[in-house]
């Protein structure tokens, strides 16, 4: 299976096309800044600083939004209504007033998150191949372990969203090479258990996240790519 | 107590140990027995060409994973045709229930680490691999420790 194939797939935004967006919101911000240095008036009751922070909390309110993190929209429509207060203020005939409390705003803010939260909690999903796998506790609520077959590990995709996961690979002995393990993970933490004489050599794609492969004085022969496809979590290879 | 061993060339071999009760002496006695007898046990493990045995002294521990049931050694893990109920029935004392998915073969433990959320990491002897013990089943694998081991 493709690079892309995975992407796609899963329906999550490309790394390249966050780094797309956030270069957009700085450049726009660089020009709000430029914009105001040359004496461009943006309103009455609406400064530069307004505008930028008005940016940054739409672009945070976005961001929540396409990743699907609805719970997490109230803070950023907080920050907005607080930002534009006195324009909203203004634009229903209450020019001058403080609507509400700044601390009121973000406390009701703060209670709609853990409120959504506990009706709409995020789930520890573990996907092997597309086959979900039912969470047992395994001695730890959000902990599972998975089981890979060393005699099918062409194309073996691993999906973890929170939690931690452990893989083990039965049947080692049956591996002869040119097996890949894809582990997309967000937010968690996968632990591989790979054997001493195979080489794991790494196609990560890894943002803000950890991929930590042991350095080792001998290297294995038997090679199996790994590649991770990481948001923020932690990959670890152990060699036993 | 007296040690006596009879021998008897045509006899079923068997180990009856006699007291008044059970006390501290006795159960020491009964798990080295055990610990003995066990070294012995193999445990019948699939594979790919069919069933292979591995000793239970080798075992770490019994987990569940993906509605089968596998046993861990150092560097191996094997599918095992039993479930957990069956073998907490079959396996010699040294095997203690960790978590609702595991068995865990305490006389191999190297160390017991809690979380403070209660939460106990068991990590062994010649291996990397972990195995998670839940609040619940904690004290029942301590315990097993602490009755088998010198303090």
């Amino acid at each position: 299976m493709k690079n892309t194939e995975i992407k796609e797939m899963n329906g999550r935004t490309r790394p390249r096309f966050r780094f797309l967006f956030w270069g957009l919101v700085l450049i726009l911000t660089a020009v709000i800044l430029v914009m105001d240095g040359l004496g461009v008036s943006f309103g009455s009751t609406v400064t530069v600083w307004h505008i930028i922070a008005g940016i940054l909390a739409v672009a945070w309110l976005i961001c929540e939004i396409v990743k699907f993190r609805f719970t997490n929209v109230f803070f950023p429509l907080a920050f907005l209504f607080i930002i534009f207060e006195g324009t909203i203020a203004a634009a229903i005939g209450r020019p001058g007033e403080n609507l509400i409390s700044n601390w009121i705003v973000l406390l009701a803010a703060l209670l709609l998150t853990i409120g959504f939260k506990f009706i709409f909690r995020p789930k520890h999903v573990v996907s092997v191949n597309g086959k979900q796998y039912s969470i047992g506790d395994g001695g730890k609520i959000g902990s599972q372990t998975v089981y890979l077959d060393g005699s099918d590990l062409s194309g073996a995709v691993i999906t973890e969203h929170l939690g931690t996961t452990k893989v083990y690979i039965s049947n080692k002995e049956t591996y002869t090479g040119g097996g890949r393990i894809t582990v997309r993970e967000n937010l968690g933490s996968v632990t591989i258990f790979v054997p001493s004489e195979w080489k794991v050599v790494s196609k990560s794609t890894d943002n803000l996240g950890r991929v930590f492969i042991p350095a080792r004085d001998k290297e294995g022969d038997i090679p199996l790519e790994l590649e991770v496809l990481d948001n923020i979590g932690s990959v670890s290879v152990v060699f036993e | 107590m007296r040690l006596r061993i009879e021998v008897d060339p045509e006899c079923t071999e068997e180990v009856v140990i006699r007291a008044r009760g059970m006390n501290d002496e006795i159960l020491r006695v009964r798990n080295a027995i055990e610990s003995v007898l066990s070294d012995s046990g193999e445990i019948s493990v699939k594979k790919p060409g069919g069933t292979s045995y591995i000793k239970l002294r080798d075992v770490l521990f019994f987990e569940t994973g993906d509605s089968r049931v596998w046993a861990h050694t150092d560097r191996e893990c094997f599918e095992c045709p039993m479930t957990l109920s069956e073998l907490s029935l079959k396996l010699p004392v040294s095997f203690e229930k960790a978590s609702k998915s595991s068995i865990v073969n305490t006389s191999l433990i190297r160390s017991l680490v809690r979380s403070p959320t209660g939460i106990g990491t068991a990590s062994f002897e010649r291996s990397s691999k972990k195995v998670f013990i839940s609040r619940m089943y904690f004290k029942s694998v301590r315990g097993k420790i602490e009755e088998t081991r010198l303090k």
